[in-house]
């Protein structure tokens, strides 16, 4: 036993926190508890990774052996037109859809933040699009846009307006994407709703009596309030924008104009089997996804945010 | 008339929550009224009825003559402190202070100078840049009165403003709120569930129990003249004894003890043969040497269970006739527990209550 009595300030702290290292320095048994999914991690997240990134340098056609190429596939993409308008469809749908599923999602979620009746059955409506399969929204919106006999155009119709020819008509392809974006806006708009009823209610009736009305609170009080949650979902719907595959896969588009960036790399690999180039493609969509975010990062501050979060 | 008067006020909440019934009071302009009970009591009710917060179910509020109950919150000229203060999170001291100005379109300038000059009074200068995450409760309360200050309101309606703050700075601010209160003669309600605060505080108190007033009078009136069982026992430290008494033959006897009912107490016929409750108040008891001999057969003699140590007095906890009761006595007398004590009561400071009702016999 040590004389901790004789000790200076200095020393007890020293000798305390070497105390308190010597307990932590046994492993947990937690870490049996999480080990399966740190393996299934391993094998199914980062390893197919590092193998992307070699496979990147390689012409790999599935069948046979690989074969070291060196920058030949990114010096390719520079130039490959097809990827280049993957890249512009991908770009513009994120620019359009996101900023306006934000605003659909958190309009409705003040909406549902009010006291109106029936809220949790509208709750679960606005919220059911997102639990549907990906694969399942695409068909049933391939039957809702379909130019002849598609719900939208027989609506259009009875009121003596002809509808467009929604996925068949270059132009239209990116506007009928952002309307199926908004059908999902519910997803979203449930972590809005919660961050809504998080702002404290005297905080709204402080601005009340100051005078300001329901929009002023809702600009002046609400939106800066929920400011982190706004960041988060800028991300993640960029993203996702950028990650669109499913609906893409299903319906297409006319002119190359649905051809996303993601079905762009999975036609690339399991359509033409150019492994080696759609790894490249993998590669160049995560450095632009990653410049985007930081750039995110960078002009709001959501880093700020998540860090007093945390503490 | 007077500057806010409240006339046959209700408040119903849902269907079947009668949260404020009948409540009368007119409050001079420059008063600072205190609104005092236990919690449910309808104090934050009636407060926000007054802000304009919540609709008034039945009957009127006027300020300075003028019918306000269709008035907007923002149109009442009122100023509001609340409880977890309401600062916004995202905005600098400055900011949250300038908050009702700007959104009232004053111009630029003289917001800081209202600003600055709010801010020298409260001491909150060095602090206008920061958040309010980065200040200590008290400053944090410092800066919602600076921004109730700067709106130049006639009214501050305060929401248990000091309860979130620990002991010492609540002395503190209760002291820096009274001050404000003499520099800017701002009308202020002041709702509290402390009643050191609204005792200490207030220049009236108004004390209620489930939406009814039970009395209002100045702090000196409400502890010597409590107009009823409820407000005596609410309003005092420690709670008022309340011993189990009946009336004979014009005498009060409670155990092996008799007292004759003094004349004032005229009512007191009408409860021949009855239980009453006899309040007397710790401090109302005399444990003094002289006093106790000078009078053998009013002595009261018996065991101390606890004793409470509280600097210069200490509370002793023991029992009249089975009856726990609570004495204040100097601290210095030296007693441990088990002693006896014996004591004299001031019967002429005694309040008699029915028991049913909890009304005052007078």
């Amino acid at each position: 036993m040590e004389d901790l009595s004789k000790m200076s300030e200095q020393e007890k702290i020293a000798f305390l926190v070497k105390q308190q290292k010597k307990k932590k320095r046994r492993p947990s048994p937690g870490y049996l508890f999480i080990a399966p999914w740190f393996i299934s991690y391993f094998i199914f997240g980062l390893f197919p990774m590092v193998l992307s990134f070699i496979m990147s340098f390689t012409d790999w056609p599935v069948i046979g052996k690989p074969t070291f190429v060196g920058l030949e596939n990114y010096r390719d993409l520079l130039v490959d037109r097809s990827f280049h308008n993957s890249l512009w469809v991908t770009i513009r749908y994120a620019i359009v859809a996101v900023p306006i599923g934000m605003a659909a999602s958190f309009t409705i979620a003040l909406i549902m933040a009010s006291k109106t009746k029936g809220l949790s059955v509208y709750r679960t409506i606005y919220y059911l699009p997102a639990v549907v399969s990906g694969v399942a929204v695409g068909i049933i919106w391939r039957w809702i846009l379909d130019p002849n006999n598609g719900l939208i155009n027989n609506l259009l119709a009875i009121i003596g307006i002809k509808g467009p020819g929604w996925l068949t008509d270059p132009d239209w392809v990116l506007p009928s994407y952002v309307l199926m974006s908004l059908w999902g806006a519910g997803a979203g708009m449930l972590t809005y709703l919660v961050s809504i009823n998080e702002v404290p209610l005297d905080l709204h009736e402080a601005a009340e009596i100051q005078g300001a009305g329901f929009f002023k609170r809702i600009f002046l009080v609400v939106i800066p309030y929920v400011r982190p949650i706004l960041y988060y979902n800028l991300i993640m719907g960029i993203i996702g924008a950028f990650k669109k595959f499913n609906d893409a896969y299903i319906l297409g588009g006319a002119g190359n104009q649905g051809q996303f960036i993601m079905l762009q790399i999975y036609d690339t690999a399991f359509t033409y089997f150019k492994m080696g180039y759609a790894s490249a493609m993998s590669w160049i969509f995560l450095i632009i996804v990653l410049a985007i975010t930081l750039l995110v990062f960078k002009f709001t501050d959501f880093w700020k945010y998540s860090q007093e979060n945390e503490e | 008339m007077s500057y806010i008067e409240l006339r046959n006020v209700y408040k119903v909440y849902g269907n079947d929550v009668l949260a404020i019934n009948n409540f009368n009071l007119n409050i001079e302009k420059n008063e600072f009224v205190a609104l005092i009970g236990p919690s449910g009591c309808g104090k934050s009710t009636l407060l926000r009825m007054i802000a304009g917060l919540e609709e008034i179910s039945y009957g009127d509020l006027l300020i300075d003559g003028k019918k306000m109950n269709d008035v907007h919150a923002k149109d009442r000229d009122i100023a509001m402190v609340f409880q977890n203060y309401a600062l916004y999170p995202h905005l600098s001291i400055y900011d949250n202070i300038a908050f009702g100005l700007k959104l009232r379109k004053v111009d630029k300038k003289t917001i800081h100078e209202k600003v600055t000059q709010v801010a020298k009074i409260l001491g909150l200068e060095e602090y206008l840049e920061k958040k309010p995450n980065e200040l200590s409760g008290g400053q944090r309360q410092r800066v919602a009165l600076g921004r109730a200050i700067v709106q130049g309101s006639n009214i501050f309606l305060m929401d248990e403003p000091l309860s979130n703050l620990d002991a010492k700075l609540r002395t503190k601010m209760r002291v820096e709120i009274l001050r404000l209160h003499k520099q800017l003669g701002v009308t202020t309600i002041y709702v509290t569930h402390d009643q050191v605060e609204a005792m200490t505080m207030a220049d009236r108190i108004v004390v209620l129990n489930k939406g009814v007033i039970q009395q209002v009078g100045t702090p000196t009136e409400l502890y010597s003249n409590p107009a009823n069982l409820f407000v005596a026992k609410f309003i005092g430290d420690p709670e008022i004894n309340l011993i189990n008494a009946t009336i004979q033959n014009g005498e009060l006897i409670f155990g092996e003890y008799k007292i004759p009912l003094p004349d004032t107490i005229k009512s007191g016929k009408n409860y021949e043969g009855k239980e009453i409750y006899l309040g007397l108040r710790a401090e109302h008891f005399s444990d003094d040497r002289l006093t106790v001999e000078n009078n053998p057969a009013q002595t009261i003699t018996s065991e101390i269970e606890l004793i409470e140590m509280r600097g210069d007095h200490c509370i002793i906890f023991t029992n009249i006739n089975q009856q726990s009761i609570q004495l204040k006595v100097p601290a210095d007398r030296g007693y441990t527990i088990g002693d006896n004590i014996s004591f004299v009561a001031n019967y002429d400071k005694m309040f008699l209550f029915d028991k049913e009702t909890g009304a005052r016999i007078r």
